[in-house]
Formats: structure tokens, C-alpha cells, sequence
């Protein structure tokens, strides 16, 4: 078979007609595509804010610790209001904790012997 | 197929009118379901794969830049959801369109010998090593145009015609065993 022979070959492919209702039919997915609401999009900001909160808060807490054995008046005032944050923050959060176990525990107390006569024999 | 008609469609696309696109579908639907069936040689499968590269074009079409024709993009997004479709399912059997159907008497031998052996060569392209076949069938589709193929696979043109020379070196080497193999058709 020649070069010739091959380029005649395949140049003259069949041709397909498409279906009727092909139009139709891409025109139904294009629509519903349309009509679709917008995907959400991802939330970098928050995510990006949120990394550099973290960020901010590990370096913080590393230089606190590094800069404790050479202290100037700078670093023990910041290592204070560090300690002092974090002695608030560690206080609200086992508050916070106690009160919210407490709740729960009742709740699940309650919820029960709730469960339990509404379970049990009719006499 | 007029160029004017395809960006005015496509503005009163991104203009928020949708049924536009409808414009753009019946104008290129024919070209690109041909291409599609040169990728699979399955007419249900072109027309899915068609429609497929529609949804994806009308999803693109923010992205379009005026310094392409449209056809031109047009066609690099279909030959690109084709072979990305190919790649997840390849052809492998006979679609039911390419069984032959008993043929009256009388037909002329050296007519169906012919149409035998043209059926052989187009097959055998789709066996060829992807990059080969997909410069192949780009290559004549586009009416054996170099620049167009290779504007629709987005490669320079130079590697265009290398891939076109070796497909067609490959094709050469391989086709006198698969003519010669392929079943010889009875004529009464």
C-alpha cells in the first residue's frame, strides 16, 4: 500500500449524521447546568486567616519559651501577660468544660428515665 | 459557518441568554460528532462524547480569548475531552454499526474487496500508540491541513508532522499482515 493509498483512505472517512433530537438534548444538559446554583467556593480567606492565627500563636508561644532564660524587662512583661493569658484562658475553658459535662450529663440523665417510662409496661 | 455568528452567539451567551448556545450547537454538531466517531468508530459513543464537549465548552467559554478563532478553540477542547475520554475507556470491540448486513447478490467483489480493506486501515489507526493515532486523526480530519491538527492538539507543528511520519511508517510496516490476514468476504 502506498503513502497515497493511505492518505486517500483516510481522508475519506465516513461521515455520521447526528440524531435529531442531539441538539435537544445538549441544549436540556446546557440549561440544567445554567439553572444549577454556583458551586460554593472554597473558603481560603478563612482558611488562610485561620493558618496564620495558628501561625502567629505557635511562633508567639516559641519565642516566650526561647526568649525565658535571657529575659530583659520586655520579655518577662511578655512571658507575664503570656502566662497570665493563658492562666485566664485555661480557667474559662475548665469552667466552661464543667458546665458543659455537667449539662450533658444531666441531659443524658434525664433523657433516660425519659426513655425508660416511656418504655416500660402500662399497668 | 460564519465566524461573526459564532462570537455574536457566544456574547449573548456570557451575556446570560443560555439558549444562544443552541446556535453554536447546531452549527458544529456535525464536525464534532465526526471527529468524535474518527476517535471511537461508535456512533452512540461519538454523540455522547459530542455532547460532552458541548457541556464542557459552554463551561469554558468564559475562558475563550479573542486571539484564537472559535472553531479553533472549539475543536482543541473537543480532541481534548475525546482522548481524556479514550484514555478512561478505550475502544476495544465492535460497535454493532460496523457489522456488516447482508448485501444483496450482484454487488461487485473488487467494490466490497475495497470497502474491506478501507475498514482494515481505519481500525488499524485506531491501534496505532496514542500519540501517533491522535496526530493521525486530527491530521485528516482537517482535510490533511498540519497547522490545524496541530492547533487542535495544541503542539508545535513540527511534532506534529514527526508523529504523522512515524504513525504512517507504523501503519505501513503493519498493514500487508492485517490485509492479508483479514477474512475473505464470498461473493456469489
Amino acid at each position: 500500500m502506498t503513502p497515497d493509498d493511505l492518505d486517500r483512505i483516510l481522508s475519506t472517512d465516513d461521515r455520521i449524521v447526528p440524531a435529531s433530537g442531539f441538539t435537544s438534548s445538549v441544549m436540556e444538559q446546557v440549561r440544567r447546568e445554567a439553572s444549577a446554583p454556583p458551586p460554593i467556593p472554597f473558603p481560603w480567606v478563612r482558611l488562610v486567616s485561620g493558618i496564620a492565627v495558628i501561625l502567629g500563636l505557635a511562633l508567639g508561644f516559641a519565642w516566650s519559651g526561647l526568649a525565658a532564660p535571657v529575659a530583659t524587662d520586655v520579655v518577662a512583661l511578655s512571658q507575664a501577660v503570656w502566662s497570665t493569658a493563658l492562666a485566664w484562658t485555661a480557667d474559662a475553658a475548665i469552667g466552661t468544660g464543667a458546665v458543659c459535662a455537667t449539662g450533658a450529663l444531666l441531659l443524658t440523665l434525664a433523657s433516660s428515665i425519659f426513655s425508660m417510662r416511656l418504655a416500660s409496661p402500662r399497668v | 459557518m460564519s465566524v461573526s455568528e459564532d462570537e455574536a452567539d457566544v456574547e449573548r451567551v456570557l451575556g446570560g441568554e443560555v439558549s444562544a448556545f443552541e446556535g453554536i450547537v447546531r452549527r458544529w454538531q456535525s464536525p464534532l460528532v465526526n471527529l468524535a466517531y474518527r476517535f471511537c468508530r461508535d456512533r452512540g459513543r461519538a454523540e455522547e462524547m459530542a455532547q460532552e464537549a458541548f457541556l464542557r465548552v459552554y463551561r469554558a467559554l468564559p475562558t475563550w480569548r479573542r486571539d484564537a478563532v472559535f472553531s479553533t478553540w472549539l475543536f482543541a477542547v473537543a480532541t481534548n475531552v475525546y482522548r481524556t475520554e479514550l484514555r478512561r475507556v478505550p475502544t476495544g470491540m465492535i460497535p454493532l454499526d460496523d457489522i456488516r448486513e447482508p448485501r444483496a447478490p450482484g454487488v461487485a467483489g473488487a467494490a466490497l474487496e475495497d470497502e474491506d480493506r478501507d475498514r482494515t486501515v481505519r481500525r488499524a489507526l485506531l491501534a496505532l500508540p496514542t500519540k501517533y493515532r491522535d496526530a493521525m486523526i486530527l491530521f485528516y480530519f482537517h482535510d490533511m491541513d498540519i497547522p490545524a491538527a496541530a492547533r487542535s492538539l495544541g503542539l508545535p507543528e513540527g511534532t506534529v508532522k514527526t508523529r504523522l511520519s512515524r504513525g504512517r511508517e507504523i501503519m505501513r510496516g503493519k498493514l500487508p499482515r492485517l490485509l492479508a490476514a483479514r477474512p475473505v468476504e464470498q461473493t456469489p
